[in-house]
């Protein structure tokens, strides 16, 4: 299955102008602020490329816990914003406390051990609580998982999933782009300049870079 | 009424899942003591359970010819109800012998085995009427097709419990195949070794070994599931207020009499298969698995005509359909089978992915401080996205007309100076695919690419071509493997010509 070329046109579009409009304080920001920026325009594109779906739902929901997001998402998405943090029908979230929910998830289950006289271990039981435990880890995995039963769990993880792969063949295609134009920008240099570059930058590429610079010498005529 | 009541359960349960099953049994069980003896109400609940689960053998046809007046081969009258509603069919052997190889057509012999009870629906007293009417003559029945029938029964209840565990049939192995009956040996893939041997047709044989038979048979089922285990209290039970002189069929039906063997090695089964899944084996996970989806999936196949059954069966196969695509979907998921393995595959998957996603923006939070966004602006989605599949080139000038002031690097690819060539090329030729291979590409491309102005634009194009190869395509590492050849045939032309 692949996402469609539509899908990732959008994606692209939303994503660099996610970039663009987190870029302002760009030169200010840490390693760490500049990634999460990024990668919060990058689930932002998805998720506004994706449309309308339960995940994006509870992905854009989520993103907009925190008010400094809240912003960003606004600008991004600028309409669909409202329309998506909309609660639909389907995923009303019960509020509940997961600790009570989960002491009450053991009491019965403990119950039920007991009334059945002690044969061991069974392996139904035990089958069963493999697939529910499971189930509820892709619950937290897939953004607005909580309230879905089996079957649109298991949809909306397909979609999730298509989503991602899409996201992640798309970020490294930018990744090569981008460090492309930047080899190219600096090709433009001139050499020393180049090789001052060489020093102030990090990562292996950089060093071959500098290993190759020294041997050209010795091959040019 | 009773008899309406009753007539209800025992499609309710055959219909329900497992873990509802037991009360429907219990139901059906209290609904029918009513009108029984007490006694032979636990052997009918039991021999109900025996045929909801059908992970009974058939019950030998001795038990008929031995106790035709009692009322004590009940629930071997039961169990063999079903077999009674295919009156002397003469397709049940050749149908049970052909769905004895499992290949996921199961869930049409379970609708087999289930549909004519349901569609008969016969209500309890016709089916004990029946019963005592052609008592005999399942026996007659039975015994003509003890093997394939019971082979038939046998396999889809081995077949059902799927992968046994390996414990399970060294348990079982031991069983002995000496009492004359076949095992067939499970036609999928995934089946161990047969756990239980059929039923024999052979006269009771000697206690101990029908009991041992069962007992082995109980402890090596996974058959003895869902249910088993809430029947078991009652069984033994049973087995206690009954005399162990009597029958051994019976006893063997009873099904789990309390020699030390089976509990300890049932009990074994059971620490070995939990110390199993502590440890996540596959195996093992594949085991309750594929089971409990047997099973399920068994019980949902259930006759068409009940709404419920459908409901459950569309549903089944939509949650099917998507698992289908999602194994697709996940790498390296084709062969597994089974809800949790694979709801264990697409965790990891995710998880990678998202893991994929954070390590990709740091990286690109490393090269963008550099970035001119001016630039950026200038990457159109297009360009990005892939090219228009004919015209490969197409993206590469849009590019490279982005970075400006670039002459037409056609040219320049075919005057190619020797200068770093030979070297470049065999620097392509040692970088194998990789996105750092790459970049490592590029970067001895920029190196090289200085020597003349023209030469760095050539290599700047040449970067730009690569670049967009690689970015045209959905794996980088053709199109970088492209450029090599592309690269590379110039380059040789070149070694020829100096």
């Amino acid at each position: 299955m692949q996402a469609t070329k539509s899908f990732e046109r959008a994606f692209l579009k939303h994503l660099l102008r996610g970039f663009r409009l987190s870029a302002v304080s760009y030169k200010s920001m840490s390693l760490q602020e500049r990634k999460s920026a990024i990668k919060l325009s990058a689930d932002v594109a998805m998720a506004s490329a994706r449309g309308s779906r339960k995940w994006t739902r509870g992905l854009i929901t989520k993103l907009s816990k925190e008010d400094d997001h809240r912003s960003f998402l606004r600008l991004i998405l600028g309409t669909e914003y409202e329309r998506l943090t909309k609660p639909c029908h389907g995923s009303w979230k019960i509020p509940r406390s997961k600790k009570i929910v989960r002491r009450s998830l053991r009491v019965c289950s403990r119950r039920k051990n007991n009334l059945r006289a002690p044969h061991g271990v069974k392996s139904s039981v035990l089958a069963r609580t493999l697939v529910e435990k499971r189930t509820h880890a892709l619950k937290r995995l897939v953004p607005g998982g909580e309230s879905l039963d089996g079957y649109s769990l298991l949809d909306e993880a397909l979609d999730y999933v298509i989503s991602l792969r899409a996201q992640v063949d798309l970020m490294q295609k930018l990744l090569t782009t981008f460090e492309a134009s930047k080899l190219s920008a600096l090709s433009k240099c001139t050499l020393p300049e180049r090789k001052a570059s060489f020093v102030g930058e990090a990562g292996i590429h950089q060093q071959k870079l500098t290993e190759k610079a020294q041997l050209r010498p010795k091959l040019t005529l | 009424m009773n008899s309406g009541s009753s007539d209800r359960s025992p499609k309710c349960f055959l219909n329900q899942n497992w873990d509802r099953s037991v009360d429907h049994i219990s139901q059906f069980g209290s609904a029918l003591g009513s009108f029984m003896s007490p006694q032979s109400s636990f052997e009918l609940e039991r021999g109900l359970q025996r045929l909801g689960h059908l992970s009974e053998e058939v019950p030998p046809q001795s038990h008929f010819m031995d106790s035709s007046g009692n009322s004590q081969p009940w629930e071997g009258n039961l169990a063999l109800a079903h077999l009674d509603q295919f009156p002397a069919d003469p397709g049940f052997a050749e149908r049970a012998a052909r769905f004895s190889s499992f290949d996921g057509q199961s869930y049409g012999w379970f609708s087999g085995q289930f549909e004519l009870p349901g569609s008969g629906k016969p209500s309890t007293a016709a089916i004990i009427h029946s019963l005592t009417a052609s008592g005999l003559q399942i026996g007659h029945l039975e015994s003509n097709r003890q093997i394939p029938v019971s082979n038939g029964l046998q396999l889809k209840m081995n077949c059902a419990g799927p992968a046994i565990s390996r414990e399970e049939t060294s348990l079982s192995d031991p069983i002995p195949a000496s009492n004359g009956k076949k095992r067939k040996a499970p036609s999928k893939s995934k089946e161990k070794d047969a756990a239980s041997p059929k039923p024999s047709t052979d006269p009771p044989k000697v206690a101990d070994e029908e009991d041992s038979d069962t007992k082995r048979c109980r402890s090596s089922g996974k058959i003895h599931e869902i249910g088993i285990d809430n029947v078991k209290p009652k069984l033994e039970q049973n087995d206690g207020a009954r005399s162990n002189g009597n029958d051994e069929q019976k006893q063997r039906k009873a099904g789990n009499d309390k020699p030390s063997e089976p509990p300890k090695d049932y009990i074994h089964v059971r620490a070995r298969r939990g110390q199993a899944t502590d440890s996540h084996s596959l195996a093992e996970r594949v085991c309750d698995e594929c089971y409990l989806e047997i099973q399920m999936l068994a019980f949902v196949s259930v006759d068409d005509s009940d709404h419920s059954s459908t409901v459950h069966q569309v549903r089944r196969e939509k949650i099917s359909q998507r698992m289908k695509l999602l194994q697709d979907l996940v790498p390296g998921c084709s062969k597994v089978t089974g809800k949790a393995v694979m709801l264990d595959e697409i965790i990891n998957y995710v998880q990678s992915l998202q893991r994929q996603v954070e390590f990709l923006s740091m990286k690109l939070a490393t090269v963008n401080p550099q970035l001119d966004f001016d630039n950026l602006a200038n990457l159109r989605a297009k360009d990005i996205c892939g090219p228009v599949p004919n015209s490969a080139y197409s993206p590469e000038m849009s590019m490279v007309s982005s970075y400006a002031d670039v002459p037409q690097q056609k040219d320049i690819l075919h005057s190619i100076a020797t200068n770093g060539m030979d070297f470049h090329c065999s620097m392509n030729m040692l970088d194998s695919t990789g996105h750092q291979d790459l970049n490592a590409h590029q970067a001895c491309l920029g190196g090289f690419g200085d020597a003349s102005s023209q030469l760095g634009f050539f290599w700047e194009d040449d970067l730009q071509n690569i670049v967009q190869m690689g970015i045209g395509q959905d794996q980088e590492t053709v199109g970088s493997s492209h450029n090599f050849h592309g690269g590379t045939s110039p380059a040789a032309q070149m070694k020829i010509e100096l």
